[in-house]
């Protein structure tokens, strides 16, 4: 779909009309799902985590604001969902151990497992790595990755600093590396 | 020379270094080959990562298939049960002989006399035993409902769960102050000066009761003789069973001949061949049996209900009398204190000799036997038209309001979920609707719940319809599979499973509450409405 039809089809469901809130809901539901099953782990939360995202589009959208690119907003109020849901399912309210971004003396290090993955297969380790992270992990790496969120985009949602956001995706990565090596 | 941390490394390669300080990773990365190979591997990394993230999307779409495996795992499983149910039938007469062998699988004919004419007689029949059975069946959704909010809690607080779960178990479990003796042997005896303090459970070809039981007994046995006293019940699965002593508990006994000439404190519940209740015997309160012959000599305290070949009544029963039989003989010594309701097949089939004293009421009443309506094309032609309104009701309802149709059966749990949502909307809106009706302000509310309530139980089917039909009808690629043909291809399965034989009237229980509960969710999704049906809908 090109931009100027995306424009037109946000612009008549900020005026609640019900068909460009569905031609929404058929464009972008797959990637919701996406980034819900990711940030939440099961797919039934992530049916309905989806289901509520777009429960919740016809008063939601109407904060939208074309500065920010439509996905990347849907998928920033989606993320906030379920960062939500995550802390309402864990009896811990801090989610987020804030870890001290530490410096540390560098190993040089030059091969990872994760270079290594080089088809679907590999992806498919990959993937189930990140599943089994940790939520403290998983949700700034896939805000990361799968949103494409800068850092201070990624504080801003989880009420982190910047430099402990860093450590946690570098901590992510850390245990994905020492996950794979673990099963290859 | 002095290296950058890993962690500044991995920030750089994500774009995410200040102005000053990313310059100054990079004029230590001109002059350090370790940290520039380590930056690739870094950047390899972050490629492998975009990449794996991006290839999820078609979850979305293997989702939707989830539910035509389910159904054929369902199917699978049911086949194993039956086999394991085989397998455990065999293991049970080579641990306790006499159990079922005298039900020989060889011969067809006993096996339609005692299974078909009386269990199918009384499921479809029998008032008495559809409480039993209605009760069970409530119970069993409850255990259904209460297993489903365990299994979701389970989910978010295991430890908690487990506790809680394990000390409800203590509570309903054995008590704990009673202990169990277990005894096995090809003669299990019980010596007439013996007694034993605890409950006991045998295992052996014949076991003799001479002395005291303090407890219940459990035997399966060939031959089960009571000649003593058993202080709770006696449960025996077997062939002969005789009590001459006495019984003070219940008598729950699966045999081919039971004869009762001692006394039982409670019940008979009884299921085989025979039962004879000797002119001596006495039984406190009801009998309950079902079988070929039933002969009552002795007296029975409270109510008999019979599901069987032949009664002959020759003693006395001190309330009620009601019995589905093919031969029912009321002897001239047969005193019976309440009322007399029997079906048989032919009114000659009911003996009732004229000096036999009946307290209340007798009514006999023939019991009709119409074809199968199988066999009829009328019923395929009927069963046709239904369809057809089902799918035009359900194609009107989804252009009106398509949100209804948005829950899904994907998972079990999800299954589950809607039949426990179904059942409480079930039982609780026509109270509620009773209720708001006793308040005068609440009578429209009340009959428009009633209303309400009585098209979702009509429209149940269309749902679960809807719902199976996109699980096993798959669209193109990212997009759901056209609304009509789906509900076509589900409407087509759920009328065929409510029509089965049998089990059909239970199955189309299941799908009027999975089907309500479906109904509620798609109701509960649309309370802040969007849309219309999607492209491809």
């Amino acid at each position: 779909m090109d931009e100027a039809h995306l424009q037109m089809v946000i612009s008549r469901a900020m005026d609640d009309d019900a068909e460009a809130l569905g031609e929404l809901y058929g464009l972008f539901r797959a990637r919701v799902f996406g980034l819900c099953r990711h940030l939440l782990g099961r797919q039934e939360d992530a049916e309905d985590a989806t289901s509520e995202v777009f429960t919740r589009l016809p008063k939601s959208i109407k904060s939208y604001e074309a500065s920010l690119p439509f996905p990347r907003w849907l998928l920033s109020v989606t993320s906030h969902y379920c960062v939500d849901r995550l802390r309402r399912r864990q009896l811990e309210q801090r989610l987020f151990e804030v870890e001290p971004a530490e410096s540390l003396p560098l190993p040089v290090r030059e091969t990872s497992p994760l270079q290594q993955v080089i088809d679907d297969e590999g992806r498919d380790k990959v993937k189930r790595a990140i599943a089994a992270l940790p939520p403290q992990y998983r949700v700034p790496l896939t805000l990361r990755y799968y949103s494409d969120l800068s850092y201070d985009e990624i504080a801003e949602q989880l009420g982190l600093g910047r430099a402990n956001v860093a450590t946690l995706i570098f901590r992510a990565k850390q245990q994905l590396r020492r996950a794979l090596s673990e099963t290859t | 020379m002095d290296h950058f941390p890993e962690l500044t490394y991995s920030m750089y390669v994500d774009r995410e270094l200040a102005g000053p300080e990313r310059l100054r990773v990079q004029e230590h990365l001109a002059r350090c080959e370790a940290c520039r190979r380590l930056v690739a591997a870094l950047e390899v990394e972050n490629r492998v990562l975009a990449d794996t993230f991006q290839m999820t999307d078609p979850e979305v779409i293997a989702a939707q298939g989830n539910i035509g495996r389910s159904l054929v795992i369902t199917v699978v499983s049911a086949l194993a049960v039956a086999l394991g149910l085989n397998w455990l039938v065999s293991g049970v007469e080579y641990l306790a002989p006499g159990v079922t062998s005298w039900v020989s699988p060889l011969n067809l004919g006993g096996l339609e006399g005692f299974f078909f004419s009386n269990a199918l007689d009384l499921m479809r029949e029998a008032p008495v035993v559809l409480d039993g059975l209605v009760t069970m069946l409530g119970l069993v959704v409850i255990a259904a409902i209460v297993f489903s909010i365990l299994r979701h809690l389970m989910a978010r607080h295991p430890m908690p769960v487990a506790i809680l779960a394990t000390a409800l178990f203590a509570l309903v479990a054995a008590d704990p102050a009673k202990a169990i003796e277990k005894r096995s042997g090809q003669l299990v005896r019980v010596g007439p000066d013996q007694v034993v303090e605890d409950s006991l459970v045998t295992s052996g070809e014949a076991v003799q009761i001479d002395g005291t039981v303090n407890g219940s007994v459990i035997a399966p046995a060939r031959r089960v003789i009571v000649r003593g006293d058993i202080k709770g019940d006696l449960v025996v699965g077997g062939q002969q069973v005789e009590i001459s002593g006495t019984v003070e508990g219940n008598l729950f006994v699966w045999c081919q001949t039971l004869t009762v000439a001692g006394q039982v404190g409670r019940g008979i519940y009884f299921w085989g061949q025979t039962l004879q209740l000797d002119p001596s015997g006495r039984v406190n309160t009801d009998v309950w049996a079902g079988g070929d012959t039933l002969r009552l000599g002795g007296t029975v305290g409270r109510d008999v209900a019979w599901f069987g070949g032949a009664i002959d009544s020759s003693g006395a029963i001190g309330r009620n009398l009601q019995v589905h039989t093919g031969l029912l003989t009321v002897a001239k010594s047969a005193h019976i204190g309440g009322n007399l309701e029997a079906e048989v097949h032919n009114k000659q089939d009911a003996q009732i000799d004229p000096g036999a004293t009946i307290g209340g009421k007798t009514e006999i009443n023939l019991i009709k036997r119409s074809p199968s309506h199988y066999a009829d094309p009328k019923f395929y032609l009927w069963q046709a038209i239904w369809l057809a309104a089902a799918l035009i009701l359900g194609l009107i309802l989804n252009w009106l309001t398509p949100v209804l149709f948005e829950a899904s059966l994907n998972t079990g749990g999800g299954l589950l979920r809607a039949a426990g949502i179904g059942f409480l909307a079930l039982v609780a809106t026509p109270v509620a609707a009773i209720i708001a009706c006793l308040t005068l302000v609440g009578i429209p509310l009340g009959v428009l719940g009633l209303i309400l309530w009585g098209v979702s139980l009509y429209l149940a089917k269309v749902f679960v319809g809807a719902a199976l039909g996109r699980g096993v009808i798959q669209g193109r690629a990212g997009e759901r599979p056209a609304f009509a043909l789906a509900l076509l291809a589900g409407l087509i399965i759920v009328f065929v499973t409510i029509n089965l034989p049998y089990v059909g009237p239970w199955l189309s229980f299941l799908v009027t509450l999975v089907g309500l509960g479906l109904a509620i969710l798609g109701a509960y999704r649309s309370r802040v409405r969007p849309p219309a049906a999607p492209a491809g809908l």
